[in-house]
């Protein structure tokens, strides 16, 4: 429960000083964090100086509350030159002006620490686009693991916004850990060869995201995956693949028992491979192709 | 209560990371300040040429999706943490230049 009535007393003993245009410090813990609330700013915004006053995030958390309308210009300047188009020297201090409505989301994501050991291993050799993609599907894990579910959608949506359906379905098979089943697969494929594994990664990425293909996990559920072939059947795609290596082969195995069958009265012809990587681990390909 | 207060100035001088977090009038009052406008479309421009100005992500940007506005030159973020999360990976990558 933000006390409004508190802030106001510490406004108020800071009147003095805000209105020489100082920039007032505040000590007080609850205070400080009642202040970096959207809605505090908000209701200052109605009851102090019609919206000048702001805050001002510093090295180590500092929080301090000033108000625009009394800044003496020259010092308005001093940071506005910040903001000025030819001038580079900003670049040496990292200064953001931030909406308060953006503000709690920006934090948050600010203090995050989500990662992923498995995704961080391959995140060097992605494009910058399926790399930011995973970055972020990994901090929209992070939000439902703590039970954020209402951020963790925020920043779904915003996934999609910004790279459309092949963001979204990036996002998607991360969640349902098909992204990771694929680097391990393909460690497997390369014998862990880095450049080989770069070579590919981001390929089969997009081949991920466009097309209906399986990289096998023993965490998998069966069950959808089976569900998810027979949509793909349905919708006539013309290319279908299942890859497993090692110990998940027998789980792609019976993968393929339970849609053989549907796959031949759909019209598809399918082609079985089993190979073994320079480091004899098996490696298991089913390619399943539309006739024509 | 005792009050510990600072001229803006030394604010600006004594931190190498600073959040300025306003509401959406004074953002506009402060775009205003810095030469940046509204145009009726809602848009932001700049003042002088008017020209549409473009977000980190080099998309033409309105002011009501503004997240953030970021030193160095000029950076406008899209109220978006996707953007924001480039805009972060670019910083990071010019500081490590």
């Amino acid at each position: 429960m933000i006390d409004l009535g508190l802030i106001t007393a510490v406004l108020n003993a800071a009147r003095a000083s805000l209105e020489l245009g100082k920039s007032v410090l505040i000590k007080d813990k609850a205070v400080k964090d009642a202040l970096r609330q959207k809605e505090v700013l908000e209701a200052l915004k109605k009851t102090e100086n019609n919206g000048n006053i702001f805050i001002i995030q510093g090295n180590n958390n500092q929080i301090l509350v000033a108000d625009w309308s009394k800044i003496p210009a020259a010092e308005k300047k001093a940071l506005l030159e910040n903001f000025s188009n030819t001038n580079k020297q900003g670049l040496q201090k990292e200064i953001s002006i931030i909406d308060q409505e953006f503000y709690h989301r920006v934090e948050l994501f600010e203090a995050s620490s989500s990662s992923d050991r498995k995704i961080e291993k391959i995140l060097p050799f992605l494009e910058p686009e399926f790399k930011n993609i995973l970055k972020l599907s990994i901090y929209v894990k992070e939000l439902y693991d703590c039970g954020n579910n209402l951020e963790a959608a925020e920043v779904k949506s915003d996934i999609g916004y910004q790279y459309g359906k092949n963001g979204r379905r990036l996002c998607n098979l991360y969640s349902n850990g098909y992204v990771v089943a694929m680097i391990e697969y393909l460690s497997a494929y390369h014998d862990g060869n880095e450049l080989k594994i770069k070579e590919d990664i981001n390929k089969r990425i997009l081949w991920l995201i466009k097309k209906p293909i399986f990289y096998i996990h023993q965490r998998h559920n069966s069950a959808l995956i089976v569900a998810e072939i027979n949509e793909a059947f349905h919708r006539k795609e013309i290319y279908i693949a299942i890859h497993a290596a090692g110990q998940n082969i027998s789980k792609a195995e019976s993968i393929f028992s339970e849609i053989t069958e549907r796959a031949k009265e759909c019209g598809y012809d399918i082609a079985v491979s089993n190979e073994k990587t320079l480091s004899q681990t098996p490696v298991h390909n089913i390619l399943i192709t539309l006739k024509d | 209560m005792d009050v510990e207060a600072f001229s803006f100035l030394e604010v600006l001088n004594q931190n190498s990371k600073l959040n300025i977090v306003v509401t959406k009038d004074l953002f506009q009052k402060i775009l205003e300040e810095s030469g940046t406008k509204i145009d009726f479309n809602g848009f932001l421009v700049d003042a002088i040429t008017e020209i549409r100005e473009k977000s980190n992500s080099e998309d033409e940007i309105a002011f009501i999706d503004l997240g953030v506005l970021s030193a160095g030159s000029k950076v406008f973020i899209q109220k978006n943490i996707a953007s924001f999360s480039e805009f972060l990976v670019a910083r990071n990558k010019n500081s490590s230049l």
